[in-house]
């Protein structure tokens, strides 16, 4: 039984090493046609993409993008957390944050898209990151609301029960209470953004090629070689994350 | 913090979380009574009688709503099993971890590989030639683009697995499952009584939540019905796209009709999980 149950999880290893596997060899293989189960040559060609070429370009564009989207929410969502956590009707406010976090960004995307084109912010690298923020900034909320925690409201109090201002209060106990929270919704809502496809195609009017709008582009274009090398691209942030976070997941 | 979190928190709320979904419905709403839009001829109900009339939507949204229970179920009770099985190697092992790997996968990319791997020229159609099963693609079995939407399923079994374990992984231990097992073991039951009357109770009832909350997801997703669904039927996202990007300008009021249909969905479902978030057991 002991072995059945050692096989079956080593499978499971497998398989959960299949992906990347996969996509790795898809990404440095070439001229890979049915039925051969291997590319018959290898190459470099689309990792040299990742740092010249539409790829690299996309690699900066989503980057700039998703650090503007999680900065703006994250700072804003700390703040709105707190708002929400000590509001009387808190259970209501969070229910209607939840709304866009949970809502279907082409959805939601399709409604706005009037606005964004009233305001001249279709086909804008500032329309997306606005509309990307939307979800991220709902996400943020939720996220910080437990954690202004009755606690946490405790500590701020006794700071000005013993005298110290707003600021000293921020600076000296809130900040560096809050420096882990922080980071982990800034790599969560870099994330959110990071993925984002359909709000991305619709705002973005297909002007603005971030990396998930690259992967589909040479999915269409059946180039799989370079469509695998920017999903590997695209799956290196969730990765760096898990990595920094092991600590907190897995071995807690 | 206090003060300067109430004057900003409340405007930053308001403009950020509520009026995107409030502009949203109100827009919507105007555009599928023609209030509003390039077909604002004044006040009509044409739009609502004629989304049931095309036999479109209805089977869009029963589509949604399978995919999403298909995926929901067979993700839960895949990593219920793999859980409970083997427990002790997901919360002791380092190779454990490996299994949230795919999890790190976006959802464009879990829709890519899915195609590599299920489509007549991917991966396991090649094997099975090897295997000497088919000697064509075309003879491979359709399990992406098809109208069961298998492929969507798998897709989504390939981050709804690795994201439950990863949650089991949390809740195991939160819950103290490990000391109820055991009491239950000391008191007479067996391995699998243990299985079945303590530790999948468990996992069941603390994670009702997030199960609804993985529902929605699923419903409203995009990415992967785009890339391995069918023509017809289409998830609600595709088809609300679709609708929407249509020449026939006639197609964009019910393109706001199905937005509004999700809303009401979407609302419904956050209120069945508020009432089981407050009443847990």
């Amino acid at each position: 039984m002991r072995i059945l149950n050692k096989l079956v999880f080593g499978g499971l290893v497998g398989l959960g090493l299949l992906p990347l596997g996969l996509l790795t060899v898809w990404a440095l293989g070439e001229g890979w046609h049915f039925p051969h189960l291997w590319p018959k040559r290898w190459s470099s060609t689309a990792f040299l993409q990742i740092f010249s070429g539409k790829m690299g370009e996309s690699l900066w564009l989503s980057t700039w993008i998703s650090t503007c989207v999680a900065v703006f929410a994250t700072a804003f969502g700390y703040i709105t957390g707190h708002f929400v956590s000590h509001h009387p009707l808190k259970k209501w406010l969070l229910r209607l944050a939840y709304l866009p976090f949970v809502s279907s960004p082409v959805i939601l995307a399709t409604c706005l898209l009037f606005l964004f084109i009233k305001i001249q912010l279709v086909g804008t690298i500032l329309g997306v990151i606005l509309a990307q923020w939307m979800f991220a900034f709902s996400f943020a909320i939720v996220f910080f609301v437990p954690f202004w925690s009755p606690q946490m409201k405790a500590i701020e109090e006794l700071v000005y029960t013993l005298g110290g201002t707003a600021l000293q209060a921020m600076r000296h106990v809130l900040w560096p209470m809050s420096i882990a929270a922080l980071r982990m919704c800034f790599f969560q809502t870099f994330l959110i953004s990071w993925v984002q496809y359909g709000i991305t195609l619709m705002v973005g009017g297909g002007e603005i090629q971030t990396l998930p709008v690259l992967v589909y582009f040479y999915v269409n274009e059946a180039n799989i070689t370079f469509a695998a090398m920017a999903s590997l691209v695209l799956m290196l942030p969730a990765f760096i994350l898990m990595t920094v976070n092991r600590r907190h997941v897995w071995r807690d | 913090m206090s003060q300067f979190a109430g004057r900003w928190g409340a405007w930053l709320f308001g403009i950020g979380a509520i009026f995107p979904i409030v502009f949203s419905v109100g827009y919507a709403l105007l555009y599928s009574v023609g209030w509003a839009g390039v077909l604002a001829d004044g006040f009509t109900f044409v739009h609502w009688a004629n989304v049931w009339t095309k036999n479109e939507v209805l089977p869009s949204v029963l589509f949604s709503a399978y995919v999403s229970t298909t995926c929901t179920v067979f993700s839960w009770i895949l990593a219920a099993s793999f859980f409970v099985h083997l427990h002790r190697k997901w919360l002791q092992s380092n190779w454990g971890m490996v299994w949230y790997l795919p999890f790190a996968l976006p959802a464009m990319v879990a829709g890519f590989f899915t195609f590599q791997i299920f489509s007549g020229g991917g991966w396991l159609a090649r094997l099975a030639y090897h295997f000497g099963w088919i000697t064509s693609p075309q003879a491979f079995p359709e399990w992406v683009q098809d109208p069961y939407g298998i492929g969507i399923v798998m897709a989504h079994l390939l981050t709804g697995v690795p994201f439950f374990l990863l949650f089991f992984r949390t809740l195991w231990k939160d819950a103290i499952v490990d000391a109820y097992s055991e009491l239950s073991i000391a008191l007479g039951a067996s391995i699998s009584q243990t299985r079945w009357r303590v530790q999948l109770p468990i996992l069941f009832q603390r994670s009702k939540g997030n199960v609804l909350l993985y529902f929605l997801t699923v419903f409203g997703a995009y990415d992967i019905p785009l890339m391995v669904g069918s023509q017809s039927p289409q998830m609600i996202s595709v088809l609300t796209l679709r609708k929407f990007e249509r020449f026939d300008l006639a197609d964009k009021p019910e393109a706001f009709i199905m937005a509004l249909l999700y809303t009401a969905i979407l609302c419904a479902i956050l209120l069945i999980k508020n009432v089981v978030d407050e009443n847990p057991e």
